[in-house]
């Protein structure tokens, strides 16, 4: 005997189905007029019970007018239900990557929307487990705007299919569609705090210079697109050069290792929330780092993009990251 | 879902109940309008936090007021106006707790209720108009409360016409198809004033002043002929018992209905009857079958029930008619009781005159006749009677209206021993020529005597024709005016003004409008059959279906369609396209960011003829490209079409060449056989 809630786990894991298999997943998605979905709401059923007063009105008193009135009432009804539907038709929606965040949290994702050739108004989307954003756009209006759907568990993080759903104008229906965009964030593990540092984490090569820092220059490098053009060497392109940019160094002090070995007495996943908690610990004290994990291991370093990293080699740790 | 309302939504809130309240405000009690002021002032003080929600203790006590007003304003008879008082209520009170959509969504539906509840106490066109004003601004309400932009109320507006102006015709569409039914339970309707017009006894010694009224009495369209102004008798009521001083209903009338023969001149007409709040309805005298409506003893029209709205009946008549040829005793007695101890110098005077007369009974009618032309005065202000009010009338003072007179002729009739009885109802009408319809007001309203005569029957006899021919001669209005107690109720009634010249014809096609708007739209229940019959032939459960699904279907398309993406109209991009077919059908797909002059170099080498426009096609781009300000673009347009031209006639020459090489090298092949 099926108890009722796994009864409605049953038909939600369905519906999941059916949504998935008629929508199937793709970079970018125009919402198509036979992917519209549409229903009368709760304002819906109170208006037709007001018509249904009305006509009673109208056949007990034999009033021609309000018979006129109820039935303009109806055809709006009626009108306002393609206006609903075609509120959503022709929208354009596609993925613009996603902000990372801890497990735990919920993920954020950006999302690019451009309007139809008619305005789209109000409407409303939603990750499964997310919270609702709401957005108007005007005819052939771009937007790039920014979703949370339902927290997760460290590693690779679907956010769901995206529901767009709409009201306007009379709020008497509820059109909504169905879009699968190929999304997918990293999510950083939990920081837990606790143990300590073995003795030997300390930095055992005193004086030698990690590559990047922020305190001395170091020498150019030559310019790879994504490098930051805040540090670009004006002075050399000036003279004809190609473009460089100057690399600093910082002394590495008082480092630290951050290894995979340190506690094997906790889970893998537990391992990854306490390393983590070293890492921002690190960023923290601005203690130059370096992590050594079972797939990879990341050179001595300091600074913001050695954070990132650190965090992102600890969030696909036990995934393969190129897919 | 956001619960958040905007500005613009509550603001439109305020403006959707207001108008939809407004017309209400005339007949309601001054209380509720200050609670309305209230109740909104307290709304937008509260939107713009200054106050907060009131607590429940003060919408309780609110709520005690509310009913204590209900109770002390209303009673049975103004049930209808309670209920509206009620809704202005609770939508007033809803104004103070408005948190979300759905709070601001009982406000909007009630204001709808209330557009529609206007219709119960007046319908003419102006409110009808209004009314569409009144219901666009609540939808417009609606469509705020579900748009989150906070810019001007414009697009609300807009949109709503978007919504409307579709719906327009589907409305009409409903209105023409839908079927009506009749009264599903009897409903209450506020007793208004007594309705003036006739009433079940007449006491002409009573009055002393008869205001006339133009309030409209019923309009009259008939299907053929209209009858000519002096047989233009609107029977209603048959008084045949009198005390002496009145004139009663027969207690016994009703038992069977008279036969009528001899039926000539046939009239069938359609008679739109505003509420007299009465059961009898008038109809052309005589009457051979009302719709609708019993034919009761002495051929009157009664409904079942009194006519509190107004309510249309056809009918036909007969100008000619022998009624009731024989009268049998009882009958007989009947219209001939008077109280012998009353009146008596009457009774002498028709004793004389009947034995003047040699017991002919319509020579002593044209006596009676000459009696009243000699020295009676017609008049709507005659003075107050005392006992005896006959004998007062016909002796002393001489002046009356067609009550005195036919009063005091059916008496001397019945004095005379020829059974008599008065007949009330109205007389003449103002004949619309325009649309082809009588018009009568409540001043139309006539008593006249008819009598008896062995195998002839009932014959109609009008003293005040004696008196005043004039009155059924002409319309009573021309008639009336000098006289003071005309239109005494209404100082300002345009009829006063409008008599002659440019604001009569103006009069007339305001009424022929207004007669339209009664017939085609108040009443169109009884004009639904015949049109659908005429539009749709036989009527079937399946024509109605589709004559409702198959347009419908084409509104709502046509919304659909007019809501696509609109074909560009730029003829700069239209020529681009077609140059871009062009090429594409000749196998060149354009790149991405391949530019048209790099497209038509592309072409060129292929097409010799087209060369030269290709290269000024590539050549105008590239200069458009690059000094935009020196370049018109119809030049490029022009350019673009040229080559589309071009190109298209030379793959077709093309084409034709190479057909024609393959038929000759199967021609060479055939006959190298």
């Amino acid at each position: 005997m099926l108890s009722l809630s796994e009864i409605r786990r049953l038909i939600a894991a369905r519906r999941a189905r059916w949504i998935a298999r008629r929508h199937p997943a793709a970079e970018q998605q125009r919402i198509d007029k036979r992917a519209i979905y549409i229903l009368p709401t709760g304002a819906c059923l109170g208006f037709v019970l007001l018509l249904l007063v009305m006509l009673l009105l109208a056949i007990n008193y034999e009033n021609n007018l309000i018979y006129g009135l109820t039935f303009l009432l109806v055809s709006v009804l009626l009108v306002s239900m393609v206006h609903t539907h075609n509120n959503l038709r022709d929208l354009m929606v596609s993925s613009r990557g996603y902000e990372p965040v801890f497990a735990g949290e919920k993920t954020r994702y950006r999302l690019h929307l451009k309007g139809a050739d008619h305005p789209s108004v109000a409407l409303s989307l939603c990750y499964p487990g997310g919270e609702r954003g709401s957005v108007t756009l005007r005819p052939r209006e771009e937007k790039t705007i920014e979703l949370s759907a339902a927290p997760g568990q460290r590693g690779r993080h679907h956010p769901g299919i995206l529901r767009l759903s709409s009201r306007y104008p009379m709020g008497l229906f509820r059109a909504w569609s169905y879009v699968n965009l190929t999304q997918q964030a990293w999510i950083y593990p939990k920081a837990e705090a606790g143990g300590d540092l073995p003795a030997s984490a300390a930095q055992e090569h005193e004086g030698v210079v990690a590559q990047t820092g922020h305190e001395e220059f170091s020498g150019l490098h030559e310019y790879q697109p994504g490098m930051p053009l805040g540090r670009a060497a004006w002075a050399t392109l000036a003279r004809g050069l190609e473009l460089q940019i100057k690399e600093f160094s910082e002394p590495l002090g008082d480092s630290r290792w951050l290894r995979w070995s340190y506690w094997p007495e906790l889970s893998n996943e537990a391992r990854l929330s306490r390393l983590c908690y070293w890492v921002l610990r690190c960023e923290k004290e601005q203690r130059p780092f370096g992590l050594e994990l079972p797939s990879r291991s990341l050179a001595l370093a300091s600074g913001r993009a050695q954070v990132s990293a650190a965090l992102m080699a600890l969030a696909q740790e036990g995934f393969s990251a190129d897919d | 879902m956001t619960n958040w309302l905007t500005p613009r939504a509550v603001n439109w809130q305020l403006i959707a109940l207001w108008s939809a309240v407004l017309p209400h405000l005339v007949q309601l009690p001054l209380w509720c309008t200050l609670m309305l002021v209230a109740c909104s002032g307290v709304r937008v003080q509260i939107y713009r936090g200054i106050w907060r929600f009131p607590p429940w203790y003060i919408k309780l006590a609110l709520l005690g007021l509310l009913w204590l007003g209900l109770v002390l304003s209303f009673d049975r008879d103004s049930l209808m106006r309670g209920t509206v008082a009620l809704l202005v209520g609770g939508a007033a009170f809803k104004l103070l707790e408005i948190h979300t959509r759905r709070d601001a969504l009982v406000v909007i539906y009630l204001s709808y209720l209330l557009v529609a509840v206007q219709f119960l106490f007046a319908q003419g066109i102006l409110t009808g108009l209004y009314a569409l004003i009144a219901a666009v601004l609540v939808i417009c309400a609606q469509i705020a409360l579900f748009d989150p932009r906070l810019s001007a109320p414009l697009p609300s507006v807009r949109n709503s016409f978007k919504l409307l102006l579709p719906a327009l015709p589907m409305m009409i569409l409903l209105f023409l198809l839908i079927p009506r039914i009749g009264p599903l339970w009897s409903v209450p309707l506020d007793r208004g004033a007594a309705a003036t017009g006739l009433s079940d006894s007449v006491a002409p010694g009573d009055i002393s002043s008869m205001t006339r009224s133009d309030e409209l009495a019923f309009r009259a369209a008939f299907d053929g002929a209209v009858p000519s102004s002096n047989e233009r008798y609107w029977r209603t009521l048959t008084y045949s018992e009198f005390d002496g001083r009145r004139w009663l209903l027969a207690k016994s009338s009703g038992a069977q209905l008279e036969s009528v023969e001899s039926t000539a001149q046939r009239y069938s007409y359609e008679i739109i009857m505003e509420p007299s709040r009465r059961p009898w309805l008038p109809v052309l005298d005589v009457p051979l079958s009302v719709q609708g409506a019993q034919l009761r003893g002495a051929r009157q029209a009664v409904t079942p029930a009194p006519i509190d709205k107004r309510q249309s009946y056809r009918a036909v008549s007969t100008s000619r008619f022998d009624l009731q040829p024989t009268l049998d005793e009882r009958q007989r007695q009947a219209n001939l009781d008077f109280p012998k101890d009353q009146n008596p110098r009457t009774q002498a005077l028709a004793r004389r005159l009947w034995l003047q007369s040699e017991s002919d009974p319509s020579r002593f009618v044209s006596q009676i006749a000459e009696l009243f032309n000699r020295s009676f005065v017609y008049t709507l202000q005659p003075p107050r009677l005392g006992a005896d009010s006959v004998d007062q009338f016909l002796f002393e003072t001489q002046r009356g209206f067609c009550g005195h007179f036919a009063s005091a002729a059916a008496l001397m009739l019945r004095a005379a021993g020829i059974p008599a009885r008065l007949v009330g109802g109205y007389q003449g009408g103002e004949y619309n020529s325009a649309a082809g319809y009588l018009t009568l007001r409540q001043w139309d309203a006539h008593a006249w005597v008819e009598y008896h005569l062995p195998g002839r029957g009932w014959i109609r006899f009008d003293p005040t024709a004696a008196v005043a021919p004039q009155r059924i001669e002409e319309p009573a209005e021309s008639l009336f005016l000098d006289q003071p107690g005309f239109l005494a109720d209404r100082p300002l009634s345009p009829l006063r003004f409008a008599n002659a010249g440019w604001l009569l014809e103006a009069r007339r096609a305001i009424d022929a409008l207004n007669f339209s708007w009664h017939r085609w739209v108040l009443n169109y229940q009884n004009q639904q059959t015949d049109l659908l019959r005429s539009l749709l032939g036989e009527i079937t459960p399946l024509r109605m279906a589709l004559a409702l699904l198959i347009p419908g279907g084409m509104i709502l398309g046509f919304v659909a369609f007019n809501l696509r993406p609109p074909r560009p109209k730029d003829p700069l991009t239209l020529a681009q396209q077609r140059f871009e077919k062009v090429a594409q059908m000749l196998g060149y797909t354009r790149q991405p960011r391949e530019t048209l002059g790099e497209l038509a170099r592309r072409i060129k080498n292929k097409y010799s003829q087209t060369s030269s426009a290709l290269d000024l096609l590539a050549f105008i781009e590239q200069r458009m490209r690059y000094s935009p300000d020196e370049v018109e673009s119809s030049e490029l347009v022009r350019a673009l079409n040229k080559v589309s031209r071009d190109l298209r006639l030379e793959s077709l020459k093309a084409a034709r060449a190479a057909a024609l090489d393959r038929v000759k090298e199967r021609d060479a092949g055939s006959t190298g056989e």
